[in-house]
């Protein structure tokens, strides 16, 4: 199944037009999964849920969905605020950003 | 392009000193941020087009808010 | 020394170190584009300010030649499944690509890239870790205590796995 995803990543990959280093490519998947299981762990613990729960949509679901996810961007995006002042947002919720 | 250098950097060490000594610093400093900073970066760079894109503003905004601050540009 | 350009993730938590200007012993100069510019607020353009009046930093407008590669980048992040690339992280990869910059970027996305894509081998993408690293690495002590006042100052955690490969410890950190 894994090598499945993988070769189906290399093969829109290519239609991209890019050439690329498919052990490269595992490692780092393998890489990605286990931190981002190890991230979403750290952000969940550290969290003040009690801050979280207290702001107003959207900014609390972008929080969550922070927490959850670790795309910042997203969360972001979805609290519509400009990224440094999400960033202020997730010091004061103790989300930690996690690299 | 030595001499050329040198006279660049005795013109704008005076350009400097000229836009430090005339700018209303009550004015600058009573702005809120980005503002203030990129009105003091224009003093001490005379950058209009980086101090403008600091402050978050189109070229001729910021231009008359210099104007305003009595920052001089010195040509 | 080399010309570095920074995307908004790593200026966000670097701008708030209070030993950021060390960041100078490494980079004679910070390029900005503009697109990541607009995503600092005013705390943040306002901390810029001793940068550019020291001449360390530059502005990069946008420009539409490189725009097409951008997107092509962000696309290739989706299929790859990988953490999000959005436009101003892009367009850094690709500026970077063509004039040999080094990337500022805390986006594991970016590293990924350049690491599996042969188009972008070439190029260095530093994370806020790796610049500690390269500023203070040949002192083991001073390293760790950099690594706590950095987590203090932003609030960052780096990763267990990270902080071990370093050969120091999580509770030094």
């Amino acid at each position: 199944m894994k090598n499945v995803k993988v070769m189906e990543i290399v093969s829109q990959v290519k239609a991209l037009g890019y050439k690329i280093d498919i052990t490269k490519l595992e490692n780092d998947l393998k890489e990605y999964f286990e931190f981002e299981k190890e991230a979403r762990s750290i952000r969940r613990k550290m969290a003040d849920w009690k801050f979280i729960n207290s702001q107003k949509e959207p900014r609390r679901t972008a929080l969550i969905v922070y927490v959850e996810t670790g795309d910042l961007k997203m969360a972001c995006k979805l609290a519509d605020m400009i990224l440094w002042d999400f960033v202020e947002l997730l010091r004061k919720s103790n989300i930690p950003i996690v690299l | 392009m030595m001499s050329t250098l040198k006279e660049y950097f005795e013109f704008e060490k005076e350009a400097r000193s000229i836009r430090r000594k005339m700018a209303d610093w009550k004015f600058i400093n009573d702005q809120p941020e980005p503002i203030r900073t990129a009105l003091i970066v224009f003093v001490e760079t005379g950058d209009l087009w980086v101090s403008a894109k600091l402050a978050g503003m189109k070229m001729e905004e910021f231009n008359e808010l210099r104007i305003k601050a009595k920052i001089p540009m010195v040509i | 020394m080399k010309i570095a350009i920074a995307d908004t993730c790593f200026l966000i938590n670097w701008l708030k170190y209070k030993r950021k200007d060390d960041i100078f012993k490494l980079f004679k100069l910070i390029m900005i584009p503009l697109p990541v510019l607009d995503e600092l607020g005013p705390e943040g353009r306002a901390l810029l300010g001793t940068w550019v009046i020291r001449g360390y930093v530059s502005f990069i407008p946008r420009l539409e030649f490189y725009d097409s590669e951008a997107y092509r980048i962000i696309e290739l992040a989706k299929i790859r499944n990988l953490p999000k690339i959005d436009y101003p992280e892009a367009y850094c990869l690709v500026i970077a690509s063509k004039r040999g910059y080094t990337v500022l970027t805390e986006n594991k996305a970016t590293k990924y890239i350049t690491r599996e894509i042969n188009e972008y081998k070439h190029v260095m993408v530093l994370d806020s870790l790796d610049v500690l690293l390269f500023l203070y690495g040949n002192d083991k002590s001073l390293l760790v205590k950099r690594i706590k006042e950095y987590v203090q100052n932003t609030k960052i955690i780096f990763s267990e796995k990270r902080i071990r490969e370093l050969g120091i410890s999580l509770e030094e950190c």
